[in-house]
């Protein structure tokens, strides 16, 4: 299985915090990993590292064979990195067929076929009847879509979905599951940041723990949820002998 | 409406356009007619960067100033034809536009404003104070007068005001065809997506500081060519009209009341406005100083605060309302008409 992400040593510092601390780990192509941990254990910020919003005190990113330190986000997405942002940012008055033909731009320079890309994206998931809406009228759930329709339409091999299933009900969370796991099987790479942890275990065969910047645990899901530092982390000392 | 009717409509208006000389001899009213339309076109230059990119520029004054005296520098002193002289003006506005959004265009925030407003008022005082430039004489605050030569299409001097009036109808005509394609293009995509949200553009991967300049050096140059038919029609240049604050606020009023970020809006602001001003100061101009000023200026507040989005908005929603009843109507008397 050839790797398609690697992160070397990769460190960030805000003036004393140390935000993500030698951070070394890898995705093989075609696999989907999750990352969790508390809060503010720098998971966001591993993303913006991977991206180029954040460049790294130190430390290496190697894409896919080719190291891309500091590489900027639009870069990043040209190299096949497409990502989505916690706090969803559609553009509002745009409709939603515009938002994603904003990203099939990456690979074509005609409006025609970036609609027909745009087309077969709302298809996929499951928008096209929102096709002519401004995505400023869009519900949460939606919005949540097209922030990943919005990715996909750049083409990316490797997809990084920051919390696209928080503030979903049940149903919503079963239904942005299923999406995940058919572009997946498409062949797209994932990794995802998330809380919902029955669903990253549902779609992740691999999963990653950070806590205070640092990886505590690595492995299937039944391994990091048994052990005890993740159990640590999450729920405080008094809970060690649980 | 359907596509052939619009386009009857499109043809309709065109060959009025045309015929406005014919019908309006004097020419005071032409030259009202001309200012309006050059109005319409230097507020659809700026749209370009500061609706469509919306980075708001308020030192378009600079390139006005920068295309006219270049141009008229070089034809009082080599005889230089404005023709060819246009494409240095133009240029030279576009390396300013550089110069002022390469460091800027990289920062968030009101840096691109504060920057258009240093640089163009240190180029009013500049021009203001140079009274030589190498051979060339600029005038300082004299200003410049544009050596007559009587009637010669070389050098853009008409002694009937007609010919002026068509050539500002192509440039609106080209700058109105310059604004569609851009708004339906990969640029006008990508600077309405960097509008809305930059870090959502980069990560869909804009070069968020190129389609910015792309954008500001197209608008340069527009606006240098609405510089240089300034230059010509008025024949003199006095540096605070063309280079001051109020040619370059003028052009974000005009953009704005009409609709900023839209084709259209900026050319129906730019006429409407200008009219109206015109009127307003034929009538009320020798009565009271400044009244006329002070009437326009609630007239453009009543406009942002009742139509924040422009005029066009308000004419998109009659034509709404007007091709909604025109459809009833023929939904009733046949139904062929409604699969057109």
């Amino acid at each position: 299985m050839s790797r398609i992400l690697e992160l070397k040593d990769l460190t960030i510092k805000f003036g004393g915090l140390t935000a993500v601390n030698n951070l070394n780990m890898h995705l093989n192509e075609g696999e989907a990993l999750g990352l969790i941990g508390p809060n503010g254990a720098g998971k966001t910020t591993a993303f913006n590292l991977i991206v180029g919003v954040y460049q790294p005190t130190s430390g290496k990113v190697v894409f896919n064979g080719e190291d891309i330190t500091g590489l900027k986000p639009d870069q990043m997405c040209h190299k096949g990195i497409g990502r989505t942002f916690q706090v969803v940012k559609p553009f509002g008055n745009m409709t939603v067929q515009q938002n994603i033909m904003v990203g099939a731009f990456v690979n074509t320079s005609s409006p025609k076929e970036a609609r027909q890309i745009a087309e077969g994206i709302m298809e996929k998931v499951g928008l096209q009847a929102k096709k002519d809406v401004l995505a400023l009228n869009l519900t949460i759930p939606e919005r949540k879509r097209l922030e990943m329709a919005k990715a996909l339409a750049t083409k990316p091999r490797l997809l990084l979905l920051d919390e696209v299933l928080a503030g979903l009900n049940p149903t919503e969370i079963e239904d942005a599951v299923k999406l995940i796991k058919s572009i997946n099987n498409d062949g797209i790479t994932i990794m995802m940041i998330e809380h919902v942890l029955q669903a990253t275990m549902a779609i992740c065969g691999r999963i990653v723990v950070l806590d205070y910047g640092k990886k505590i645990a690595e492995g299937s899901p039944q391994e990091v949820t048994s052990n005890p530092e993740v159990i640590k982390a999450y729920l405080g000392d008094e809970y060690d002998n649980a | 409406m359907n596509i052939d009717k619009k386009y009857l409509l499109l043809a309709g208006l065109i060959i009025v356009l045309l015929l406005v000389p014919m019908m309006v001899t004097r020419p005071y009213y032409l030259h009202v007619i001309i200012m309006c339309l050059l109005w319409a076109y230097l507020a659809s230059s700026w749209n370009i960067v500061g609706g469509f990119a919306g980075q708001l520029s308020l030192g378009h004054g600079i390139y006005t100033a920068t295309g006219a005296y270049i141009t008229m520098m070089l034809f009082n002193t080599y005889g230089l034809s404005p023709w060819l002289g246009l494409f240095i003006g133009g240029g030279a506005a576009v390396l300013i536009s550089v110069i002022i959004g390469y460091p800027t265009f990289g920062l968030r925030g009101a840096y691109y404003a504060l920057a258009t407003v240093a640089i163009s008022e240190g180029i009013v005082v500049l021009i203001n104070s140079t009274q030589e430039l190498g051979p060339f004489r600029v005038g300082g605050a004299e200003g410049l007068i544009v050596k007559m030569v009587g009637d010669s299409a070389a050098a853009l001097q008409f002694s009937s005001k007609m010919p002026y009036y068509y050539i500002i109808l192509f440039m609106l005509f080209l700058v109105i065809a310059v604004s569609y394609w851009i708004k339906n293009s990969k640029l006008g995509y990508y600077l309405i997506a960097l509008k809305e949200d930059e870090d959502a553009a980069a990560a869909m991967g804009i070069n968020v500081r190129k389609s910015k300049l792309m954008a500001a050096m197209l608008s340069a140059f527009l606006t240098a060519l609405g510089g240089v038919f300034y230059a010509v029609l008025i024949r003199y240049l006095e540096p605070n009209a063309i280079a001051g604050g109020s040619m370059s606020t003028q052009m974000v009023f005009l953009s704005i009341v009409g609709g900023s970020g839209t084709v259209l809006g900026p050319v129906i602001g730019g006429i409407i406005l200008s009219l109206v001003s015109e009127i307003i100061r034929f009538y009320l101009g020798g009565q009271l100083m400044g009244l006329h000023l002070f009437i326009y200026g609630m007239i453009v507040l009543l406009v942002i605060i009742y139509q924040p989005k422009g005029i066009i908005a308000m004419f998109e929603r009659l034509l709404q309302r007007f091709s909604r009843a025109a459809y009833k109507k023929g939904g009733a008397s046949g139904v062929k008409d409604s699969g057109a």
